[in-house]
Parts: structure tokens; C-alpha cells; sequence
């Protein structure tokens, strides 16, 4: 199969989803203030200083930590 | 060493950090988290593309007769990708940075954003321990080059 017929698959694929997000967001009603007010702290909330910062790494421990749990707790493996 | 398996597992370990980063807006900071969310996209779209043998033996051996651990497998990377495609579709409707021409007014997606996005921590977890033993494997045969 082409390259151009692969790239075309994994994007007609995407679209197919983006079609279920949009109407999961149109069945769902969500509401939106919460995240107003979320997004009005997080834009008065200053920058931090990527240094100061370890998050990355503690994201990166929690995806090993939970598949490391999945492995050898829940025995997942192909 | 051949070449396409050092980017394999380069691809792999760039979309793990992204993906850490990613979850973590404060870090970032929302222009480079919305810029790096974009990238990530193309990133997909070439590790599928280097997985391609695996889905389309999958999905030929999903419709005949496949093993129980095998459908599970292809069941949860599907959705792992459908995850992937709403997150990103959400964060570019909620863009104030990267592409607010594109961006709705409708809040709504921005909180989806964030749901679809939980749930993605989970799938990815599950992805990393379903192939946890080849990622072991390939970082010994990284290091005892």
C-alpha cells in the first residue's frame, strides 16, 4: 500500500472520531462555567520558569509507576 | 543496528515526554503546550505509520479468528487513537495561542479537552505496560551497542 493511501487512511480514521467527539459534545451538554473560571486563574496565574519546574518528571514516574502496575500487578503484556 | 529501530524507539520515547509535558499546562505555559499538542499530531501520525504492519495484520486477523489478548490489544490502541484525535480536535477548537482563528466560542470544548485528556493518562499507562517488554528490550540492545 502507498504511502499517500496510509497517510489517508490514519486521517479519514481521525476524522471518524472527531465526528464521535462532536457529537458526544453536542449529547452531552457539558457545562462550561467551571472552566471559565479555570481558564480566567490559569491566565492571571504567571508564567513559571521551566527549570524551576521537576513536572515532566514526575509525569514521566507516573506513566512508568501505572505501567509498571499494569505489567507485573495486572500481568498485561502481548 | 538498524536505523528504523533507533527511530522507532527515538519516536516513542519523544511522544512519552511530549505526552508527560503535555499534561502539565503550568510547566509549558499554554503557547508552547498548544504549539507542542500540534506537533504531536504529526508525531502520531508517523509512529502509525511506522506500526503499520502491526495494525494491518490486526485488523486482518481481528475479523478472523483472533485471540482474546490479541483483540483486547487492538480494542484499547483504537482507542487510545480515537483519545488522541478527540484531545487534539478539543484542544484546537479551545486555542486562545496557537490557532485562535480556528478556536470556538463555545467553552464547552475546553472542558471536553480535559475530560478526553484524563482519559488519554490511562490509555497511554496501559499502551506503555501492554508493551513494556519490548521497550525493555530495546533499551538493553540501545546500551549494550
Amino acid at each position: 500500500m502507498k504511502l499517500a493511501t496510509r497517510i489517508a487512511m490514519i486521517l479519514l480514521a481521525a476524522l471518524f472520531f472527531i465526528g464521535l467527539t462532536t457529537a458526544f459534545e453536542r449529547i452531552t451538554h457539558l457545562p462550561s462555567d467551571h472552566f471559565r473560571q479555570t481558564r480566567e486563574l490559569r491566565r492571571r496565574a504567571p508564567e513559571p520558569r521551566l527549570a524551576r519546574y521537576p513536572q515532566v518528571l514526575i509525569q514521566l514516574g507516573a506513566y512508568v509507576m501505572l505501567a509498571l502496575i499494569g505489567r507485573y500487578i495486572l500481568r498485561l503484556r502481548l | 543496528m538498524r536505523p528504523r529501530f533507533i527511530l522507532v524507539l527515538t519516536l516513542d520515547l519523544i511522544l512519552l515526554l511530549s505526552l508527560c509535558a503535555l499534561e502539565h499546562v503550568p510547566f509549558t505555559g499554554m503557547t508552547l503546550h498548544e504549539w507542542l499538542g500540534l506537533a504531536l499530531a504529526a508525531l502520531i501520525v508517523l509512529h502509525l505509520l511506522l506500526s503499520w504492519s502491526w495494525i494491518a495484520a490486526s485488523t486482518r486477523r481481528f475479523f478472523a479468528g483472533a485471540s482474546h489478548r490479541t483483540r483486547v490489544n487492538y480494542i484499547l490502541n483504537l482507542s487510545l487513537f480515537g483519545f488522541m484525535a478527540a484531545v487534539i480536535f478539543s484542544g484546537v477548537l479551545s486555542s486562545q495561542q496557537a490557532v485562535p482563528a480556528l478556536a470556538s466560542a463555545n467553552t464547552r470544548w475546553a472542558r471536553l479537552h480535559d475530560r478526553f485528556s484524563d482519559g488519554l493518562v490511562a490509555l497511554v499507562a496501559t499502551h506503555l505496560a501492554i508493551n513494556w517488554d519490548w521497550l525493555l528490550a530495546a533499551t538493553r540492545k540501545i546500551l549494550a551497542r
